[in-house]
């Protein structure tokens, strides 16, 4: 077993406890945008460093990956604040990078699909940040009910957490879905249990800043502006398109 | 015609973003441009329904490199044409219902995108668009369920039905993907034809294909369709606007119908499947149906009683029925959709007059006040037993000579005799004064319905399953050994009559009196107020998740 290759592995596609130092840089840092930067490095290094070193993964490693991915799921599922919200879903969704076909993957498509799996994070640390500018804070509970005085953060944020808890059409809905198809029943059916915990995670997250009571009434704060709006809303029509694209050539390949 | 099939696609497509542009200036334009827009789309599915209904072929259409993305069906016109039906006046109800209501374009928008997921749904072709489309329909009805977003509880329960429906998603992915593993391609007819030429094929752990991929789809199909315990959502999901729920009730919660028809060539190789369907669909019919019995609000009881409708329809798929299903799917859609959109107007009329007539049915029913003579009971015993009976052997001798031997057909015919039975029986405890007319006007109806259904559900299985084989091929996969099948059909036969003869001692001795029978009774009311405690057990489940997330959050410092 190659266990210098796994070391440095089991930190960047974070497995706990090794993926606690993740979020310990990431508390470190207060700019949600370089939080952003810092998640857009870590994961780009991971799958970088995962198809360099392409170790053999054991199978207790893949088992413990997903154990990892289910228990930062489970916590995301309380987390009150947006950006470590993220960070959260971001670990989850990183460490089943285990489970890849990395023999069957090239070095630019890796990259690409990676980014794109993250994108909806790094955007939600974005609009995290443009939540503190406005309200002081990103704090589910402090904030909330933004829909009935900012429809366009709100539809935003939506749209970031459906892409993030995996939805179709964006493309990680369909890496899921092919991951699944040449996974292990047991780990199949582990990657889907995290799939609804992200469910979960994502629809409380929407319960309690998206919908509920308008807590912030009486404000005069504004809304987002429309060229910020319509640019990532921009962002969001790609993403789509990109899973169907991703959808087509499944159906082709078959 | 196809591109008429993709029309229907593209038509609510529109009428979302063209509503939610021209809402943005004028919040009621919204609700025209939508209304507009399922009245063509209404038009559209008329069409193609004519189409496949005067012979036209199956079509398809799809993208270039082999996506067949949607195909028109029996099956998916029929449905397709529910939908539009449905949604058409779903959407008419809105335009005055939701006139006051805030955010009206989103609404709208969010309303024509269920549509025409729900039109992608039923003409899929293939594994991965049914698969997007099942999954889009949860998240769809959770922003719907919401729409009133100053309600906690109306946003809790919509996040619950969200999360059962992800629940029901899981199993028809992993289904999803040991077909695509076995047989190399996405596209539904092509799956269907693989399995067709090896249906022993077996998949992970070495069990059968089809008996794995059946049971993932029945899972898939009680989650949609609320079968016992996973049945939570539905009753509480009432706090969303009334259309919404008329929709849901009408054309959402029954596609665990749609999808077990569609799956119909694997589940015609699956030994044990079927038996599973019709106990899960027995169980949730009697508590569905025990449950709306014991609700004081309306609402909540029109949920419940649809959890025991979908029950039935499940259980009729369990015996084999499947075209039957979809029937019962339709018609339960229609009654069920006008129950919901004319409850709000019942309740309003009912603060001021209750508005029943004060005949003899009305005080025997509400006033609990007895008149009349009774019937004489050998002559009602004998009715009891026989007419029904008559009616129902005639009713589908007329249609399949060969009825009988098919079990389904006989646990159908079964449950028919059962209900016309209990009707009949019923009228001996009403002691009417005009007996003679009361009787006549019980058998006619019951003659109407009976005759209606048996002729009906004929024309729906000539024309689902046109292919005599697979309509066979159906009912024997349902089929159980035969002398367990008569041993069950008499012991069930035996409780029936017991249950009667009991309810005839208990009124003639004025009712039990003894103290232990009324406190089993009083324990099995709580029970049933209480909805079996299963809302407090996921209550209790999910609280243990959070407690147990909180927990770790705290310990590991957030790391």
């Amino acid at each position: 077993m190659d266990w210098l290759k796994l070391l440095p592995l089991a930190v960047l596609l974070p497995l706990f406890p090794a993926s606690m130092l993740f979020n310990w840089v990431e508390r470190r840092l207060d700019a949600p945008w370089a939080k952003a930067a810092l998640m857009l490095v870590w994961a780009q290094a991971g799958i970088g460093a995962l198809l360099w070193l392409a170790p053999e993964v054991p199978g207790f490693v893949s088992i413990w990956a997903v154990g990892t991915a289910l228990f930062y799921a489970v916590r995301a599922l309380v987390l009150n604040e947006a950006t470590a919200w993220a960070a959260f879903m971001f670990v989850s969704l990183l460490s089943l990078s285990w489970l890849l076909p990395v023999g069957q993957l090239g070095l630019g498509q890796a990259h690409l699909y990676m980014l794109l799996a993250i994108l909806p994070l790094l955007l939600l640390n974005l609009l995290s940040g443009m939540m503190i500018a406005r309200f002081g804070s990103a704090y589910l509970g402090l904030v909330g009910g933004l829909v009935h005085r900012y429809p366009r953060l709100s539809t935003l944020i939506a749209l970031s957490v459906l892409a993030a808890m995996a939805t179709p059409p964006f493309p990680l809905f369909f890496y899921l879905i092919e991951l699944i198809s040449v996974l292990s029943l047991g780990l199949s059916i582990g990657v889907l249990a995290v799939w609804y915990l992200w469910g979960w995670a994502g629809v409380r997250f929407l319960q309690r800043l998206v919908l509920g009571p308008d807590v912030c009434r009486g404000s005069k704060i504004s809304d987002l502006s429309r060229g910020v709006t319509w640019a990532m809303v921009a962002i969001y029509v790609f993403l789509g398109l990109f899973g169907l694209w991703e959808a087509f050539e499944m159906v082709e390949v078959g | 015609m196809q591109e008429v099939m993709l029309l229907l696609l593209v038509i609510p497509l529109l009428s979302a973003f063209a509503g939610l542009v021209v809402g943005q200036k004028a919040g009621r334009g919204a609700a025209r441009v939508s209304f507009i827009g399922s009245v063509i789309a209404f038009a559209v599915a008329s069409v193609l329904l004519l189409a496949r209904v005067v012979g036209e072929a199956d079509l398809t259409a799809g993208l270039p490199g082999g996506w067949p993305l949607f195909r028109l069906d029996p099956l998916g016109a029929l449905m397709a044409w529910v939908i539009a039906g449905i949604s058409l006046i779903v959407h008419a109800y809105s335009v005055r219902y939701m006139a006051e209501e805030s955010g009206l374009p989103r609404y709208f928008m969010l309303l024509d995108l269920l549509v025409m997921v729900l039109y992608a749904m039923v003409l899929a072709a293939d594994l991965l668009t049914l698969v997007v489309a099942w999954n889009l329909i949860g998240i769809l009805l959770f922003f719907l369920l919401g729409q009133n977003v100053n309600s906690r509880s109306a946003s809790r329960y919509a996040g619950w039905s969200l999360l059962t429906f992800r629940l029901g998603d899981l199993p028809i992915i992993l289904a999803a993907a040991l077909l695509v593993e076995a047989f190399g391609t996405f596209d539904l007819a092509e799956i269907f034809a693989a399995l067709q030429a090896d249906p022993h094929r077996t998949t992970l752990g070495g069990y059968r294909l089809a008996e794995v991929v059946g049971a993932l789809i029945s899972i898939s199909a009680f989650a949609r369709s609320a079968q016992f315990l996973l049945h939570g959502w539905l009753p509480y999901t009432m706090e969303g606007p009334t259309p919404v729920s008329a929709l849901m009730h009408a054309g959402i919660v029954n596609a665990g119908g749609f999808i077990i028809n569609r799956f119909a060539p694997v589940f015609i190789h699956t030994s044990d499947v079927l038996h599973w369907l019709f106990l899960v669909g027995l169980v949730t019919a009697i508590a569905g149906s025990v449950l709306m019995l014991s609700q004081n609000d309306i609402k909540k009881s029109l949920g419940y009683s649809t959890m025991g409708q979908m029950g039935f329809m499940v259980m009729e798929c369990g015996v084999g029925a499947f075209s039957l299903a979809i029937y019962h799917l339709i018609a339960h859609g229609i009654f069920k959709g006008t129950l919901f959109l004319g409850a709000g107007g019942i309740i309003n009329e009912a603060r001021r007059s209750d508005g029943v007539p004060k005949d003899p049915l009305y005080g025997f029913i509400v006033e609990r006040k007895v008149g009349g003579r009774r019937p004489p009971w050998l002559l009602m015993a004998v009715m009891t037993l026989a007419i029904p009976s008559a009616i129902l052997g005639l009713a589908h001798w007329m249609v399949d000579q060969q009825i009988l031997q098919k079990q389904g057909a006989i646990v159908l015919l079964f449950f028919g005799w059962v209900t016309g039975a209990q009707l009949l029986f019923s009228t001996y405890k009403m002691k009417t004064a005009n007996l003679p007319r009361l009787l006549a006007l019980i058998i006619f109806s019951f003659v109407i319905v009976v005759v209606g259904y048996t002729l009906v559900s004929h024309v729906f299985d000539l024309f689902l399953y046109p292919d005599p084989a697979m309509r066979s091929a159906l009912y024997a996969a349902a089929n159980i050994d035969l002398v367990w099948f008569e041993i069950v059909l008499v012991a069930v036969a035996v409780i029936v009559v017991l249950g009667w003869l009991l309810a005839y001692y208990a009124d003639q001795k004025g009712g039990f009196r003894s103290s232990h029978l009324t406190s089993l009774w009083l324990r099995f009311y709580a029970l049933v107020s209480r909805e079996f405690y299963i809302p407090d057990i996921y209550g209790l489940l999910s609280h243990a998740v959070l407690k147990f997330a909180e927990r770790a959050n705290r310990h590991l410092r957030w790391l």
